[in-house]
């Protein structure tokens, strides 16, 4: 098991971390191997690598993502990892987005892509496919597999002997749409976590964690880490020096005060006067704008020690504006292209999108329009968005910026728990609630008292 | 009624033993019809059973799990009538967690399935407020709702069931209770109860009557809407349900777990999914007001047609387009014949959108000028998968981890 790697170098303690789980993989010893990953910590790396590892050892090797466009980044990821590798890419209807090219297959039937190293398709699509494939494979690779549902795997399982299971355990469990009491309490439930199951039925499986978060900087990381990943902590891969955002000849504005602080302590939040306010809160999207508009007018010089040149202008495209919900994804897109229009900058290749949407992608800044801001109450539903936090608070290289309203603490605070408790049910890790108080107590220290950023 | 509940002699032969052959009667007459529909012999009708609200409806498989293992012979043996109707229970409280049956409805359930008040969902689970409110005889909605609160709370309407209240408990039936066993000195023969119990039978008469018509008024006011498009084909699925399970009972193999199988609750998850989201398509595509609420959830977009330049579909909305490019859509026209793929949001206020068309590009378009609506629903029938025969490794593992399978 993962033994103490706090005193090592940031790689060291990676590799350390995931040759062992390699090795436990390939050694047969064991049915199921669990990787856990942190947010930016080389999951994908990591599977890639594996695959094609493993490909070597057992030949064709399944891997099971859970969406089409996971899939499809997986497909991108073996073809660069590996000039000799050849994927398949099994597709239902739905389809992907790739199309066939050399050493890439997109098939529906496993039989066309008999002859390709590794076989890539959603959990969906090999629940179809797993009738004609039962017993084929050894190892069998499930990407996100704490988004998969128990009941999928049920599905899926029966085409490999032998599992890794890689995700993200502080992600938000899977769900259902249909009322699932009569199987909640149920420790091998449909709706739990693939990756849950497995450990129910195989408990001695190795576990690996991850530990260090190469995407989050060094001030962003212990933030998210303490939120969300309270019972596996990590750390950031790089040092102060090597992440930097250098703002020069900003004003004494309250935007520009946020985004001065944002550049040297990786976070700020711009807090607006408590209002219950609809999605689309016309004061909040405004500000989100506008800061959004001020991050391109105003002098900023990314430093990244990877990247070359290391350093150069921040650019729309790795600025990336996260929402909880549809509605204010348009508004937030309406208000950003109005704003930066007037004062002149190019704002076209920002990225506004849902939470779920901006989930796998970086930016260097993100800000973030926080997800119970403006709420007049908090359902179970929006403590659940509050999980889906870290997918907001986890996207940036640089610094993240929170945007919302005042008083969303209280709102928490009298938030009634109105569920019913199940014997014998999971314990949620975080704790959706708890989560949201801790993000907001260490935004205490970066607060901005803004008033409405009118134009 | 039974006078004395906590007596079982009492309890089966007032309540359980009549009721069941009541059900029997009902449920096993509706069985016995059948007719040819589509190739297929079917029930011509499955049972239907109202209840006041949601907890009632819990009710019934609970009521169904007491019933369906008592034994027919020996010590307290019941009629078998009392067994079948159990399973009859059973079955009725397991199809009503099935979405879009109607087997079983609540009546808080219907009404709120198609009126809008401002009372919360669980405050519109007390029936009596609810139906103020729709149906308010001259006040104000909210007023009617705001009065009936009001008399809940003094006492004067009692709840709807199945939770007794406890004032009225205490206040009327305990007295009655207790004046009734004094006076039968023990025995339970049938007379003796039938002639000591007039004053309870009447009082929990009284006590349920309102909800009893409350129930009845619900359904009424249901019934005066048209019936939409899709009701027949979900119909058509509880009736088939219920040919199914009728002829298990009738073979002796009615049997239930207590607790689904991971196989059975896998396969169940995924037929209720798959219905919940074909009532969703369903109600959306039938009712002009569910889709309304989806377009300003920005699920879908409505609009005049621009412009027609095949594959290329341009609508111009009212609102910017909440729906990301690369998003697929389904003309509600043709909700299973023609999709299309959001390509490109322009116009200074993201007005303009221009819609490629992927399923039945060579002939299903608008025409320039049409108001139309894309959505995310279709009506697309799909294989569901198969479930693998054996229980795989990754849900078994520890022993003893299977569960008993407990027969009826």
């Amino acid at each position: 098991m993962t033994g103490t790697t706090a005193s090592l170098d940031p790689s060291t303690a990676s590799a350390m971390v995931t040759d062992e789980a390699r090795r436990d993989l390939l050694s047969g010893a064991h049915r199921a191997v669990v990787v856990d990953s942190p947010p930016g910590a080389g999951k994908s790396t990591f599977v890639v690598a594996t695959a094609i590892a493993v490909a070597g050892h057992q030949g064709q090797t399944p891997v099971v993502a859970q969406t089409n466009a996971q899939a499809d980044d997986l497909c991108r990821s073996l073809l660069l990892a590996d000039a000799a590798l050849e994927v398949g890419r099994l597709v239902g209807t739905s389809g992907s987005g790739l199309a066939r090219q050399p050493r890439l297959g997109v098939e529906r039937t496993l039989t066309d892509l008999s002859h390709c190293d590794v076989v890539v398709a959603t959990a969906a699509k090999w629940t179809y496919a797993a009738e004609r494939a039962t017993g084929l494979f050894g190892i069998g690779i499930v990407d996100e597999a704490y988004q998969m549902r128990s009941d999928q795997l049920l599905f899926v399982a029966p085409v490999f002997d032998h599992g890794l299971f890689v995700g993200d355990p502080g992600q938000l469990d899977p769900f259902t749409p249909i009322d699932d009491s009569r199987w909640r309490g149920y420790v091998e439930g449909p709706i739990n976590p693939a990756v849950a199951t497995v450990l129910h039925s195989h408990p001695a499986s190795p576990v690996h964690k991850l530990p260090v978060s190469w995407r989050l900087p060094m001030r962003g990381a212990p933030l998210v880490s303490e939120a969300f990943y309270p019972s596996m902590p990590f750390r950031a891969g790089t040092t102060e020096d090597q992440r930097q955002l250098r703002v020069r000849g900003t004003a004494r504005s309250v935007l520009d005060r946020a985004i001065r602080t944002a550049a040297d302590s990786g976070w700020a939040f711009l807090e607006l006067p408590p209002r219950v306010a609809p999605p689309t809160d016309r004061e909040a999207i405004e500000t989100v704008a506008a800061l959004v508009t001020r991050l391109l007018a105003a002098d900023i010089d990314v430093h990244d020690h990877v990247r070359t040149p290391a350093s150069a202008p921040l650019a729309a495209h790795r600025i990336a504006v996260g929402a909880a919900h549809r509605s204010q994804r348009a508004a937030i897109r309406l208000a950003v292209d109005r704003h930066s229009r007037s004062a002149g900058v190019d704002a076209t290749d920002v990225v506004v999108d849902t939470a779920n949407r901006l989930q796998g992608r970086e930016y260097d800044v993100v800000v973030v329009l926080h997800p119970l801001s403006g709420r007049a109450a908090a359902s179970e539903f929006h403590l659940e968005t509050g999980r889906l936090c870290v997918l907001l608070l986890s996207r940036h290289r640089q610094a993240c910026i929170v945007v919302g309203r005042a008083g969303i603490a209280d709102v928490l605070d009298a938030h009634p728990g109105a569920m019913p408790v199940w014997l014998g049910d999971r314990i949620a890790v975080p704790d959706g609630w708890e989560a949201n108080q801790v993000v907001l107590e260490r935004l205490q220290a970066v607060k901005f008292p803004s008033m409405a950023t009118a134009r | 009624m039974a006078p004395e509940p906590r007596n079982r002699a009492i309890r089966f032969r007032k309540v359980f033993d009549p009721f069941a052959a009541h059900l029997c009667r009902y449920v096993e007459g509706r069985s016995a019809r059948t007719i040819v529909e589509r190739g297929r012999n079917l029930v011509a009708a499955a049972p239907q059973v109202v209840v006041p609200n949601n907890a009632t409806a819990q009710f019934i498989a609970l009521l169904g799990r007491s019933l369906r293992y008592l034994r027919t012979e020996g010590e307290f043996a019941v009629p078998t009538e009392t067994v079948r109707a159990g399973a009859h229970l059973t079955w009725l409280g397991t199809r009503a967690e099935h979405p879009g049956s109607s087997v079983v409805l609540a009546a808080t359930e219907l009404l709120r399935r198609h009126w809008a008040t401002g009372i919360s969902d669980l405050e519109s689970e007390e029936l009596f407020a609810q139906l103020a409110w729709i149906d308010p005889s001259g006040a104000r909605g909210v007023d009617a709702a705001r009065a009936v609160e009001q008399q809940r709370m003094t006492g004067e309407v009692l709840s709807a069931g199945p939770t007794p209240d406890p004032a009225w408990d205490r206040d009327v039936l305990e007295p009655l209770i207790n004046q009734f066993n004094e006076a039968r000195q023990g025995a339970d023969d049938a007379r003796v109860i039938a002639r000591l119990g007039v004053g309870i039978v009447e009082a929990v008469e009284a006590a349920l009557r309102p909800a009893w018509d409350a129930t009845w008024r619900a359904v009424d006011l249901v019934d005066s809407l048209p019936v939409a498009a899709s009701v027949g084909d979900r119909w058509r699925d509880d009736r088939y349900d219920f040919g199914r399970h009728a002829q298990r009972v009738d073979t002796g193999e009615a049997r239930f777990r207590t607790r689904d199988s991971v196989k059975q609750s896998a396969w169940m998850i995924t037929q209720r999914e798959r219905a919940d989201a074909a009532l969703a398509a369903s109600e959306a595509l039938d009712d002009p007001m569910v889709m309304a609420g989806v377009i300003a959830d920005g699920q879908a977009v409505t609009g005049r047609v621009i412009d027609v330049n095949p594959p290329m579909v341009t609508v111009a909305l009212a609102e910017p387009c909440p729906v990301p490019e690369g998003v697929e859509l389904h003309w509600t026209e043709l909700p299973s014949k023609c999709s299309v793929e959001v390509r490109r949001v322009t116009g200074d206020d993201q007005r303009t959108v221009e819609l490629e068309t992927k399923k039945g590009k060579t002939k299903y378009y608008p025409s320039v000028g049409q108001r139309v609506v894309y959505s995310p629903f279709n009506l697309a029938w799909f294989k569901p998968p198969t479930l693998p025969a054996d229980v795989p490794w990754t849900h078994l593992g520890r022993a003893g981890d299977a569960q008993p399978e407990v027969p009826e």
